[in-house]
């Protein structure tokens, strides 16, 4: 799909929205800087884009919640006039949305995109990250949070995701990293697919772990060779394969859209 | 579990020269990663024996290549005596009309043959003579069903376009009305229907063809002017020994044969009736070494021993004697199993689980035992597969269950 495709910028357009967006959540549970620029603050951000997407994120407490409807009682409403518009805003690049204040509060605008600066930070490509351990750990919990509320963007949205999906059994799939707290899991019902963070309160149908952080970034980002992995048990796969395989083909799929 | 340092070592090596270390059916990832072997040393009759040294019965066969057992000696034989002579030459050799007419006195429908290496060979060549002899672009398959690794079929995603698989449409098996309703759809527009005798996805139950469903099909084509293909690629004379057509009561217009052929030479055939010969002629077939003469020997004693031992009746009894064995083992530990498709060739599973979990490691505490049985794809059995080594494999089994039992 060409980057300039009005269908490319509308998928870009909600993982931005969906999947990146929602990153904020980690930032602030697992990155002390995160914390200390939101202090104690509490406030709401709401999104449209003009024909496309909203989304209104409520931001306080060491958290930031996504909540899909609603955009208009935010205390700060961002409009975009197009999916590419707000790509921009995402992808660092000059942009002047228009914005509507529900109470005056300057303060929290300037909140919101610092955090967002963080975030992008801790999103930039590989090579240019800092060698720190914890840095290089919230890194991988950031992008693996992303790539499973992509996964579930790029199956309602992309035609090749929903393609492929058609022939995947439903199920529950977990994935894991041995030796560590990240996990995520992602449902496919035969129609639609969820995902969240942690651990699952059913048994799953298929497992996948990774041996460590770095094996799952390499992987998240198509920078490993996941065949050899698996013969290699880099990484372990066992159950409903077939599952796995179709939401992998989906997660391979996000760095065609976001470059990480 | 099993200690494989042999096959990981050169899995490692081979990681780094070769994408995926091993591709396709063989890769790790499609069977038990540690727990199968990743390389194979050597083979005899119904065993085999990986490069750790670990001696295996085998029930997968090389995916179905070997219908007669490893280095079955009729076989050998005939390849040995025409690799004195020679394998790929300018011309073909004269064991190539002999095979056709082998295959074509053995396949009741069938006027000519062609020959290629693989089963992809086969069905690709043989949608491209339904659409020349039709004048029309569409095809019909079954939903999740096996052809090959060509565009139009494979179940890859890499590197295929949306325009590779425009014209090919997938119905459920066994549901007519599906077929129907596509045909409603594209009435004029569709070439040909290609299926299996029977269903055999992997990761699933195989299902058998409901009574009267693959007559039904060959008319609905004759009516349509659509051509019919039989692709049995995988059963075809596991079966029978005249192709599976005849156990499910219908005639193809074209059928593909490749598994059973060789005993583990590589050849592949497609068959078809005598009005689709002028089409054949006009959809170019060629391979660097598809005239291989000492394929094309074996192919002639193969099939010459599968029809002088009656080989599908062979199968049919010591795949019934492992089914029935295996379900007692199993039973005795309070496990139930179910098998699907034709004893020859049958799909095993938990009756309780539809995600694997128990089957793929009871599959590797059998390997462990010494037999291998596939959790994700139908086994297959041989000739070489006798009473003795059916009742070995229950014992180990048994084992295997008792294994499981203490774990779960």
């Amino acid at each position: 799909m060409s980057q300039q495709s009005s269908e490319y910028s509308e998928i870009l357009c909600h993982l931005h929205l969906f999947a990146v967006l929602p990153a904020l959540d980690d930032l602030l549970k697992n990155v002390p800087e995160a914390r200390r620029i939101l202090g104690n603050r509490n406030f709401t951000i709401s999104i449209s884009v003009k024909n496309g997407p909203k989304a209104i994120f409520s931001i306080g407490e060491g958290r930031c919640l996504l909540n899909e409807s609603r955009p208009h009682e935010a205390g700060v409403h961002f409009f975009f006039q197009s999916s590419n518009h707000f790509n921009r805003l995402l992808q660092g690049r000059p942009v002047l949305p228009g914005i509507e204040f529900k109470t005056w509060s300057p303060d929290s605008l300037i909140t919101f995109l610092r955090l967002l600066n963080l975030l992008r930070k801790y999103l930039r490509p590989r090579e240019l990250l800092s060698n720190d351990a914890n840095f290089r750990d919230n890194h991988v919990r950031l992008l693996l949070g992303i790539a499973f509320f992509g996964l579930r963007q790029l199956a309602e949205l992309e035609e090749v995701s929903q393609r492929r999906m058609l022939e995947v059994p439903s199920g529950l799939a977990l994935f894991t990293i041995d030796g560590g707290d990240l996990a995520a899991w992602a449902q496919w019902n035969g129609h639609h697919v969820t995902a969240g963070k942690g651990i699952p309160d059913t048994q799953p149908d298929v497992k996948i772990s990774f041996k460590n952080a770095e094996v799952a970034y390499l992987a998240l980002s198509e920078r490993l060779d996941p065949m050899a992995s698996v013969g290699l048990q880099q990484i372990k796969a066992e159950g409903l394969l077939p599952l796995a395989d179709g939401l992998s083909f989906i997660i391979e799929r996000i760095p065609r859209y976001l470059s990480v | 579990m099993p200690n494989l340092p042999e096959s990981m070592e050169l899995f490692r090596r081979a990681s780094k020269v070769i994408p995926g270390g091993i591709y396709g059916h063989a890769s790790p990832a499609a069977g038990l990663p540690g727990a199968f072997p990743y390389y194979a040393e050597k083979a005899n009759g119904c065993r085999y024996w990986d490069v750790d040294g670990r001696e295996y019965l085998d029930f997968m066969c090389g995916y179905g290549t070997i219908s007669l057992g490893y280095g079955n000696p009729i076989v050998e034989e005939a390849a040995s005596r025409q690799r004195k002579k020679g394998s790929v030459f300018n011309h073909p050799s004269a064991v190539m009309p002999e095979l056709a007419e082998k295959l074509t006195e053995l396949v009741d429908f069938a006027d000519w043959a062609v020959f290629g290496k693989n089963g992809s060979d086969m069905t690709s060549w043989a949608i491209q003579v339904a659409r020349e002899f039709t004048g029309r672009k569409k095809i019909l398959k079954v939903q999740g069903a096996y052809h090959g690794v060509d565009p139009w079929c494979t179940p890859g995603s890499g590197g295929i376009i949306e325009e590779d698989v425009s014209h090919i449409h997938s119905f459920p098996w066994n549901d007519l009305d599906a077929i129907q309703t596509l045909i409603a759809r594209h009435r004029g527009e569709i070439a040909g229907l290609i299926l299996t005798p029977f269903h055999h996805p992997a990761f699933g139950d195989s299902q058998m063809p409901e009574k009267g469903f693959l007559p039904k099909v060959q008319k609905i084509c004759n009516k349509e002017e659509i051509l019919l293909i039989l692709d049995d690629i995988r059963a075809g004379f596991r079966l029978a020994v005249g192709g599976s057509h005849t156990v499910f009561d219908f005639e193809p217009d074209l059928a593909c044969y490749c598994k059973a052929l060789g005993n583990g030479y590589n050849i592949s055939a497609t068959l078809g009736r005598e009005h689709l010969r002028i089409a054949a002629t006009k959809v170019f077939l060629t391979g660097s070494y598809w005239n291989d003469a000492v394929s094309m020997a074996a192919s002639l004693a193969c099939l010459g021993e599968i029809q002088a031992s009656n080989l599908p009746a062979h199968l049919e009894k010591v795949g019934s004697l492992l089914i029935n064995g295996l379900s007692r083992a199993a039973s005795e530990y309070g496990f139930k199993m179910v098998f699907s498709g034709p004893p020859a060739m049958p799909f095993m599973r938990f009756q309780d689980e539809t995600n694997f979990f128990k089957l793929q490691r009871f599959c590797a505490l059998a390997a462990n035992e010494g037999v291998f049985l596939h959790p994700h794809h139908n086994w297959f059995l041989s000739a070489a597969h006798d009473e003795l080594a059916i009742t070995q494999a229950i014992e180990a089994a048994r084992r295997a269950f008792a294994k499981l039992s203490e774990e779960l």
